[in-house]
């Protein structure tokens, strides 16, 4: 049994919801977890069950209008997300907790090199030069080309 | 790249001549008969018709056609018939002129336009954007003569600030640019706007956000980018409706240019000046056209310009 201080993520009683004209959709509603250090945490549901919305309120990335994180809190490292400032949530974002979307088709940006793109992230927390970082990995598939050039199998790699 | 510029080059020969065409047959339909106007009042038939065998007008018109076109790939374009000078060193005399204003106005077009769509794509719903809109909506309502007819009452006249007419000095520049950038301001402007509110909404947008990136790197960087795509198809046709409008503009103004030679060669019956005139203007417009579609795979390096 791990310790309670052990703990780097609480989420309590999560609410995320959308206010649209046609009414009020509850996304998440009321969600609960924990995840102590080095532990991996799955969330398994059918789709439209909240999965994407809740990871997306994690990090305050919420579509707003619509979406608003309605109530419940979000602590990381025992300090609650959900009252931190933009800036904070900056060099939070991509630093300590990132997010990896899928289709890559659409989630990456389709005029920059994905190796680039990729790069971007490390080298904007790290203060590293131009294409030191992150890009070694890529390379086995050719970072500079854009995403297009790719074939399907490659594409799905890079997700 | 290159075989695809070479191949482009190529095919403006088919739409030039075409243009070429369109012109002559044109010409040869409106009413008026150059050697009439030419002769002045009271001309015997007999002076008309000698003129008329001079001209060459008395040939049959495809002959003419042909002719005229042999003469023009080799930089001829003859002589106008008013001051029976080359038309060609007429044109080149006005023509920096012309490109001056048009190029001013493009200056216009692309910066005024694309500030005010960005601004109001990223503020959207706010007093900023509404306002934006509104004079968008009247930059693209207005006609350019009107505008620039009422920019010369309040700003040259009232407020004495710009010259009334002429060209030479920048100060010249500024009214005739706003009146012919204006409307095509208007039309980036909401172009910007609607292509940048549908990019924002992408999925790589909010990939760039999860990374933590700054508000002004995600608009610009990764936004804007995508955003003038379809942005530069537009500056691109505006280009065209641009030297239409220099013919207005010009004749508000009272500058001579391009516009303004053409005008008044139509006027006069001038068909060597109206022919080479016209024909300038086109060739210019497809290279434009080309410009633009080389800055597309520039942009977006999914175009396949094969």
């Amino acid at each position: 049994m791990k310790k309670v201080d052990e703990k780097i993520l609480e989420v309590k009683n999560l609410q995320t919801h959308f206010f649209t004209d046609e009414g009020t959709s509850k996304a998440v509603n009321g969600i609960s977890f924990s995840l102590n250090k080095g532990e991996t945490l799955g969330i398994v549901g059918e789709s439209g069950s909240g999965k994407s919305i809740t990871s997306l309120s994690l990090l305050r990335l919420i579509p707003s209008p619509p979406g608003k994180i309605a109530g419940g809190s979000i602590l990381f490292k025992g300090e609650d997300l959900l009252t931190k400032t933009e800036k904070q949530m900056r060099s939070i974002r991509g630093n300590e907790i990132s997010m990896i979307f899928q289709e890559p088709m659409t989630s990456l940006n389709p005029v920059y090199p994905a190796g680039e793109q990729i790069a971007e992230a490390i080298r904007l927390h790290q203060k590293l030069g131009k294409r030191k970082h992150g890009i070694k990995r890529l390379t086995c598939f050719g970072s500079s080309a854009s995403l297009h050039q790719k074939r399907g199998q490659n594409r799905s790699r890079m997700s | 790249m290159f075989v695809f510029i070479i191949r482009r080059v190529l095919q403006t020969i088919p739409v030039l001549l075409g243009v070429s065409l369109v012109v002559f047959l044109i010409m040869q339909m409106v009413p008026g008969d150059p050697a009439t106007l030419l002769a002045g009042e009271g001309a015997t038939k007999e002076t008309i018709e000698s003129l008329r065998h001079e001209l060459g007008l008395d040939r049959p018109i495809l002959y003419q056609y042909v002719d005229y076109v042999l003469h023009a790939v080799q930089g001829d374009f003859g002589e106008s018939l008013r001051s029976s000078r080359p038309v060609l060193d007429e044109i080149m005399v006005r023509l920096p002129i012309t490109l001056e204003l048009a190029l001013a106005s493009i200056f216009i077009t692309v910066v005024l336009g694309m500030i005010a769509g960005i601004i109001s794509a990223t503020k959207q719903y706010s007093a900023a954007d509404i306002s934006i809109m509104i004079v968008a909506l009247l930059g693209i309502s207005l006609p350019s003569f009107w505008l620039g007819l009422m920019l010369i009452y309040f700003f040259s006249v009232n407020l004495q600030l710009f010259p009334v007419s002429g060209w030479g000095t920048f100060s010249h520049m500024i009214l005739p640019a706003i009146t012919l950038g204006a409307g095509g301001a208007a039309i980036v402007a909401r172009m910007t706007r609607s292509s940048m509110l549908e990019v924002v909404r992408q999925d790589y947008i909010r990939t760039a956000r999860a990374k933590g990136l700054k508000e002004h790197i995600i608009i610009y960087k990764h936004g804007l980018k995508n955003a003038l795509i379809p942005v530069i198809t537009v500056v691109g046709l505006q280009f065209g409706a641009l030297l239409g409008g220099t013919v207005l503009t010009e004749s508000v103004f009272a500058i001579n240019g391009l516009g303004r030679l053409i005008v008044d060669a139509i006027r006069t019956r001038d068909l060597p000046m109206v022919q080479g005139g016209v024909l300038i203007a086109s060739v210019i417009f497809v290279f434009m056209n080309l410009a633009v579609d080389v800055l597309y795979r520039y942009f977006n390096k999914r175009i396949d310009l094969n």
